[in-house]
């Protein structure tokens, strides 16, 4: 009752103060720059080119040192950008300072000039549940156009380019066209950053990520998000309780898998229950409570952790308590088994037309849309259920992308699609190995080169004669430019 | 890849010309029309059973062997009648032996002399490529036997869609098909030279028969009374690896040697330690195989797995191989259908399964991935998805009866807790292994433990059940949810053919 009354009393006063009001949107404009990203994304399909350059039209927000903050999807991989000032025609240079695909958030600054004005954002604090903000969206027209949103719920969602989840904002706008980082302003401060759509649901970075962001970005020593590396399922069932001796425990998750790259790699074993967090208490169904957004997964807390932070694990293993303490490292997306940056050029290696990848989230949703039904079962199988690193992270999925054809490898022509799993009878997981195999031919047949592939079992056979020669003949056929990775004898060494 | 969308269909082929229709008029009394009314068990409840649905086809008399129809035409069948050309009274009949790996059935009656004063058709060898052919049946929209001309236009060893996943011999005719015609024969001169059976929809004037050889090979097969099926492989090679210049040279072949390279032989292959990985197949059974693959027979270049295909059970058969640069001659038996999964699709009376503590648990097959519609292949569950398409090939599979899934949850509080275990694999129960449906109530039966622990493909955490709360809670459950079978784990005439004729005082 009183907080109705409030809320008419506030709509009653921001009647009365409409020019205040367009003093602060005013000050808004000037913390918000228009950028223009001029970005070229991995071919991998040919993977020694790229796409098509596409301009991407997003927002920029004015931070210290006049340096604009904006999301790393519209960044990374991007050749050039310009920025404008909302209602000011003028194009201004910026370039790349500094990029987190993680965060999903980078730094940009201005190369030469400018433009006159500018004023940095103020940082609010994180929104509660059902409260409400404005966005703002910089149109084709020269001024912002705003709206007003509720805070349906906080979702764990995974970031835009990597797999890492992150606490985000869900909003409904029924309006295409949004999640191309429009602000969220309450109070005249900024509380969040619009980073993708999906339907009717617009996904937003919450504030505190973004100063988080911000401020490590000022430091020496960047802190990334850090990665606990455990995976776990709801413990609800009585009798999965009872058989994990957690009957007197009312809390706690099944512990189903530790990534080898994970702090608690040594010390965890799956069938462990883990019980708290940081002395923070998980539910059985995975859950803490978050004093602002009710409760949501556990993992979200990893957003207040910074990488080489201690972190405190209880668990239960037998139906004793025990207490862990790790230091905790960054989540490092190139050290999954299937890499999981979308927008990372891919790694290959052409010999003798064999076109040799590492398998990556990229490739595989170079499928398309609906890739998840359309890429390849065995890739599909390896990245639903073996994509977490397997001993140090340097361990990848090779795979043989395709041919290109030349009587050099006739016979061949058609093998797409499958996985190298050894070269001259040496097992290979990555293309370090790869080349290091096939500078070490077999015994007694010294001039050829061998390619075990799966899960076929297949072989492909080809001379290591003539071999530069081929790679010119393609290099020439195929239009493949210079700089493309072709092996080359002995590179290994090097 | 193009892809091959082929249809069955139930009929005869239509628009007979004058021009080119054959004088059938002897042949007449030999044809039959097959009406069926068949019912389908329905694999996502496997207690149940669709829709009783009727259709039609042909069948024709080959002696005293009985009617030759497709096994398409009379799967599933409750209640088969023949019709005599020019009778006016259906006669009941039933399935004597069902081939559903390549389309066959024959027919008998209750009255044996039905077939007095019927004269059998023969066959002839082979059809001539290009030669004329005329298909005899009974299309739909019309009672009377129509007959249609079409050029015999190749010959190849491809898929047959009855069952989806085997390949045999067969015979493609250029002729406007319309859905009908199953099981009719198709007659050159006065012969017949195979049985009318499948069409692809994505060409017109495209039909396929199953020729002679494969008749023949059915008809031998069944002479000791049972139905084996055509020899299994279980061997998979690289087609063509053997133009490539290099290759060649690294397996010392001689000019002029062809062959291919065997890539995996199955643990379940006859083949099994005769044949090893980068053997080199220079010829079968004395005929030299090319680097495509291919042989030379009924004067086509086919596969030389056609060869191969149309041997029976307990046959011999022989290969020239290349191994390690030495020449070797390998024989070895062959066998029919064993314990491996089956990625194609099944004819029985009812899918087999158990149920524990409201938890039904089923053998994967195709039939129950086509639950999930006409795309099943992209929209199945991807475990589901990857395990139809490489359990033959992948080690962790073989020596396996059935792929066990977790197909249904009665909902009962023993259970509540199990919805994310749907549709996952079986692998283990109480740590031992899962190999067919049959093994969970051995395993169960000796269980005097606390609890039932099912282990699931890709599923780190373990289902738990409290042991005796689900068996206790079995009967309660059957009852709620009206399941007549606790279990079904098949008969021995499971077969798909149920149909009978009354025999009295039985």
């Amino acid at each position: 009752m009183i907080k109705t009354f409030l809320c008419r009393l506030l709509l009653l006063v921001n009647l009365l103060g409409v020019s205040s009001i367009g003093r602060a949107s005013d000050r808004l404009e000037s913390s918000l720059i228009k950028v223009y990203s001029y970005v070229q994304r991995p071919d991998f399909d040919s993977p020694w080119t790229t796409k098509q350059s596409e301009k991407l039209v997003h927002m920029g927000i004015v931070v210290s040192d006049h340096r604009i903050l904006v999301s790393a999807y519209a960044a990374r991989s991007a050749k050039h950008f310009e920025g404008e000032k909302i209602g000011d025609s003028k194009r201004y240079g910026l370039k790349l300072k500094m990029v987190d695909p993680v965060a999903n958030l980078a730094i940009l600054e201005f190369s030469e000039t400018e433009p006159e004005g500018l004023s940095e954002i103020d940082f609010g604090e994180d929104l509660e549940l059902g409260a409400n903000c404005t966005i703002y969206q910089g149109t084709e027209g020269e001024s912002l156009v705003a709206r007003t949103l509720r805070l349906r719920e906080v979702q764990l969602q995974a970031g835009v380019l990597t797999s890492y989840s992150l606490p985000q904002y869900v909003f409904e706008i029924r309006k295409p066209g949004y999640g191309w980082f429009e602000p969220l302003i309450r109070n005249g401060k900024l509380v969040g950053a619009a980073i993708s759509q999906s339907g009717s649901s617009v996904f937003a970075l919450p504030v505190s990520l973004i100063k988080r962001f911000v401020k490590e970005s000022e430091s020496d020593h960047y802190r990334s998000f850090p990665e606990l590396g455990i995976s776990f399922s709801s413990l609800l069932s009585p009798a999965l309780r009872k058989y994990g001796k957690a009957s007197e425990y009312e809390e706690g998750v099944w512990i189903q898998d530790i990534k080898k790259t994970s702090a608690f790699a040594k010390v965890l074993k799956r069938g462990d229950i883990l019980l708290s967090l940081d002395g923070t208490p998980v539910s059985a169904r995975g859950s803490y409570e978050h004093p602002l957004w009710g409760r949501i997964p556990i993992v979200a807390m990893m957003s207040e952790i910074y990488s080489g932070d201690s972190v405190e694990l209880k668990i239960l293993r037998g139906g004793e308590e025990k207490t862990i303490v790790e230091n905790i490292g960054p989540y490092s997306p190139e050290l999954e088994r299937i890499p999981s940056i979308i927008d990372e050029p891919p790694r290959y290696t052409i010999f003798g037309g064999l076109l040799i990848q590492e398998l990556t989230e990229g490739l595989l949703q170079s499928w398309g849309t609906s890739w998840r039904k359309r890429a390849p079962l065995p890739y599909l199988f390896e990245d639903a259920f073996h994509s977490w690193p397997q001993q140090g992270g340097e361990s990848k999925v090779l795979v043989l992308q395709r041919v290109l054809p030349l009587d050099f490898n006739k016979g061949y022509h058609s093998m797409e699609d499958s996985f190298v799993t050894a070269v001259n009878g040496i097992p290979v997981t990555n293309l370090t190995d790869m080349a290091k195999a096939l500078d070490r031919p077999e015994k007694g047949k010294e001039s050829f080169a061998r390619f075990q592939l799966e899960p076929g079992h297949e072989e492909i056979i080809l001379t290591y004669k003539g071999i530069a020669k081929i790679h010119n003949q393609l290099r020439q056929r195929y239009g493949i430019p210079k700089s493309a990775v072709f092996w080359e004898a002995g590179a290994s060494g090097k | 890849m193009t892809r091959f969308l082929p249809f069955l269909f139930a009929m005869l082929w239509m628009n007979a010309s004058d021009l080119f229709a054959v004088n059938i008029g002897s042949m007449r009394k030999s044809l039959f029309k097959i009406h069926v009314i068949s019912q389908t068990p329905n694999y996502e409840q496997p207690w149940t059973q669709d829709p009783v649905r009727g259709s039609s086809g042909t069948g024709f008399y080959i002696g005293k062997e009985g009617i030759l129809t497709n096994a398409h035409v009379v799967a599933d069948g409750k209640f088969i009648t023949v019709q005599r050309d020019g009778d006016d009274k259906p006669m009941t009949a039933r399935v004597r032996y069902i081939a559903h790996d390549c389309d066959l059935a024959l027919l008998e009656v209750a009255d044996p002399n039905y077939f007095k004063n019927v004269q059998a058709l023969n066959f002839a060898d082979f059809p001539e490529v290009r030669a004329m052919v005329n298909t005899v049946g009974y299309p739909t929209g019309g009672e009377q036997l129509s007959t249609t001309q079409g050029v015999v236009s190749r010959v190849s060893y491809r898929r047959y869609v009855h069952t989806g996943a085997d390949s045999h011999l067969l015979v493609q005719v250029d002729a406007a098909i319309n859905p009908g015609n199953s099981g009719g024969p198709v007659i050159q001169k006065d012969k017949v030279v195979g049985v009318a059976f499948q069409s692809q929809s994505a060409a017109e004037n495209t039909g396929y028969i199953i020729p002679t050889p494969v008749v023949r090979r059915f008809l031998a097969d069944i002479k000791d009374g049972k139905y084996d099926g055509h020899p299994v492989q279980g061997l998979w090679y690289m087609e063509g690896a053997l133009q490539n210049a290099a290759t060649r040279e690294y397996h010392k072949l001689k000019k002029g040697d062809g062959g291919v390279k065997v890539s995996q032989v199955a643990d379940y292959s006859p083949a099994k330690g005769s044949l090893l990985t980068g053997d080199i197949l220079l010829a079968i059974e004395g005929k030299p195989i090319g680097v495509d693959g291919k042989i030379v027979m009924f004067n086509e270049r086919l596969s030389f797995r056609a060869l191969y295909d149309l041997k029976q059970k307990g046959d011999k058969i022989h290969f020239d191989i290349l191994r390690d640069g030495v020449r070797k001659k390998v024989e070895f038996a062959l066998n029919a259908k064993g314990l491996f999964y089956d990625p194609g699709l099944q004819y029985s009376i009812r899918p087999r399964y158990v149920t524990i503590g409201g938890l039904v648990f089923t053998a994967l097959s195709r039939n129950y991935l086509q639950e999930w519609g006409k795309s099943w292949v992209y929209d199945a569950p991807l475990v589901l998805r990857y395990v139809q398409n490489f359990a033959t090939e992948l080690h962790m599979f073989q020596g396996k009866k059935d792929i066990v899934v977790l197909s249904e949850r009665l909902a009962h509080p023993v259970n509540t807790y199990a919805g994310p275990f749907m549709e996952e694999v079986l692998l283990r129960l109480n740590g031992q292994e899962v190999n067919s449906v049959e093994d969970i109530p051995r395993i169960i039966d000796k269980e005097k433990g606390e609890f039932l622990i099912f282990e699931f493909l890709a599923q780190d955490t373990p289902l738990v059940l409290e042991r005796k709360a689900a068996m206790d809670a079995d009967t309660s459950i059957l009852q709620q949810y009206q399941i007549p079978l606790a279990k079904w784990f098949g008969s021995n005439a499971d077969d798909g053919a149920t149909a009978n004729w009354e025999v009295e005082g039985s």
